[in-house]
């Protein structure tokens, strides 16, 4: 009986991933490990082996679609003249409604596709996005409407001569990203203006006492963010259907930009570093951004994030919001000891004024400049 | 060109490209302190350091006591290729 092949998760903000590259003929022997293919998101390539000996019956997807995580990519056979089943044949679909609540994943996935939980069917105690997804399909492959994903491409309108060129995986990311604050989240930005004195002071002392090389300035205001996080779930949450998700751990996302590369990094579990060790994992993770060696685990799964333009002279930036957040603040370039902190925010999980008031405890230090204990969790 | 001419020329051109006076710096210059280079510039610095003589260095080696002037850098570079 043929095997499928499925479509894994690469991380987590990406319930849909690009099946980029075939290495395997259909009909060709495999056997377990061998590599036939690949996928990619806007972070990362993976490459998906055989889990076992027989034969490439052939792939259910083609090359270069966007395909959901958790949909059949392909076939394994014991002979090559095995038939490909039909794809709604391999739908889970044991049957009634959901026996319990969506996962984060699922709801998100239920909302985006415009899906009622009660009408798919779950396989376990919870209704998992692998669920969903495989309800999606089976009503793609009978071709309903209303399992198609909201988020289309846009048309290609008629333009005027020119050359078409592919985007890399990270335009196509940033084209996510901007259109998830565009399509889902409910935008706002506001705005301080702040004294810097404080901060320079403390970052100075700070880089003094730990005889740092770079200035940990952006690093130390970036971890202030992670500081209230930690006693405001609700600056590290999303809105899925209707509840907020208050997420476990702080995932601090950092923007990095390196000549012409952008990326967001990510500090994992940021709310249990002290902010030295917050300082130095920022910083190993720049040094391997810039070098353009990150992984898919350290640009993903972030859950609250920290952007600054300074570097370029820029006094306002207002910045796009990650998917499956609801903040990020923006540091700017100070003028005669004053600067701007702004944020945009997801309006649907917190107020102006909430975040007029994180961005007020942001512009000092939690603790003053000679104060030589490390903060910690 | 000697190693530390080398690094000076590096800064040089990384302040040119941020709009910054490229002067020329002093071996014993710290460079946090020039003015010249930001956090990002410095680390865009001490990689191209990496690269150019081969070496990697770690994070507990990023230091000012380590890499804060030409002077120092290069001789933190002739310890590690010794």
């Amino acid at each position: 009986m043929p095997t499928a092949i499925l479509t894994p998760r690469v991380n987590n903000n990406d319930d849909y991933v690009r099946f980029s590259r075939t290495y395997v003929e259909p009909g060709a022997p495999v056997t377990a490990g061998d590599v036939i293919a690949e996928i990619e998101t806007d972070k990362a390539s993976v490459t998906i082996e055989a889990q076992g000996d027989g034969f490439l019956l052939g792939f259910v997807q083609s090359v270069g679609e966007m395909i959901p995580v958790g949909a059949t990519l392909a076939w394994l056979g014991s002979s090559r003249d095995e038939a490909i089943p039909e794809t709604a044949a391999v739908a889970a679909a044991p049957g009634g409604s959901a026996t319990g609540e969506p996962t984060l994943k699922a709801a998100l996935l239920l909302a985006r596709l415009g899906f009622k939980a009660a009408d798919v069917p779950a396989a376990g105690d919870r209704l998992t996005a692998g669920d969903v997804l495989r309800y999606a399909e089976s009503h793609q492959a009978q071709g309903t409407a209303a399992s198609r994903p909201a988020r289309t491409p846009d048309p290609t309108p008629q333009l005027a001569a020119g050359q078409r060129v592919q985007l890399d995986v990270a335009e196509r990311g940033m084209v996510r990203t901007v259109s998830w604050h565009r399509d889902t989240a409910v935008a706002g930005y506001v705005e301080i203006e702040y004294d810097t004195s404080a901060w320079d002071g403390f970052a100075a002392a700070f880089q003094q006492r730990h005889q740092l090389l770079t200035s940990p300035l952006l690093p130390l205001m970036a971890y202030r963010l992670v500081e209230l996080a930690r006693g405001n779930p609700k600056i590290n949450s999303t809105i899925a259907g209707d509840a907020r998700h208050e997420y476990s751990a702080i995932n601090l996302g950092f923007t990095l930009q390196s000549g012409a590369r952008l990326a967001l990094l990510s500090v994992r579990d940021a709310g249990r570093m002290t902010d030295k060790a917050f300082v130095d994992a920022l910083g190993i993770l720049m040094r391997s951004g810039m070098k353009g060696r990150l992984t898919a685990e350290e640009t993903s799964e972030i859950t609250v994030s920290f952007s600054s333009m300074a570097r370029w002279q820029v006094t306002r930036h207002v910045p796009v919001l990650p998917p499956y957040t609801s903040l990020m603040v923006a540091h700017t370039h100070g003028r005669n000891g004053l600067a701007a902190l702004g944020a945009s925010y997801d309006h649907r999980a917190l107020t102006g004024g909430e975040v007029a008031a994180i961005l007020n405890q942001m512009a000092t230090p939690s603790r003053e400049p000679g104060d030589g204990s490390e903060q910690n969790a | 060109m000697n190693t530390a001419d080398a690094i000076r020329q590096r800064v040089q051109e990384a302040a040119k490209q941020l709009g910054r006076n490229p002067r020329p710096v002093t071996d014993d210059e710290i460079l946090p302190e020039t003015g010249l280079l930001d956090s990002a510039g410095i680390l865009e610095l001490v990689l191209w350091v990496e690269t150019e003589f081969d070496i990697e260095i770690p994070q507990e080696d990023f230091t000012l006591d380590n890499l804060g002037s030409i002077r120092q850098m290069v001789s933190y570079i002739e310890s590690r290729r010794a």
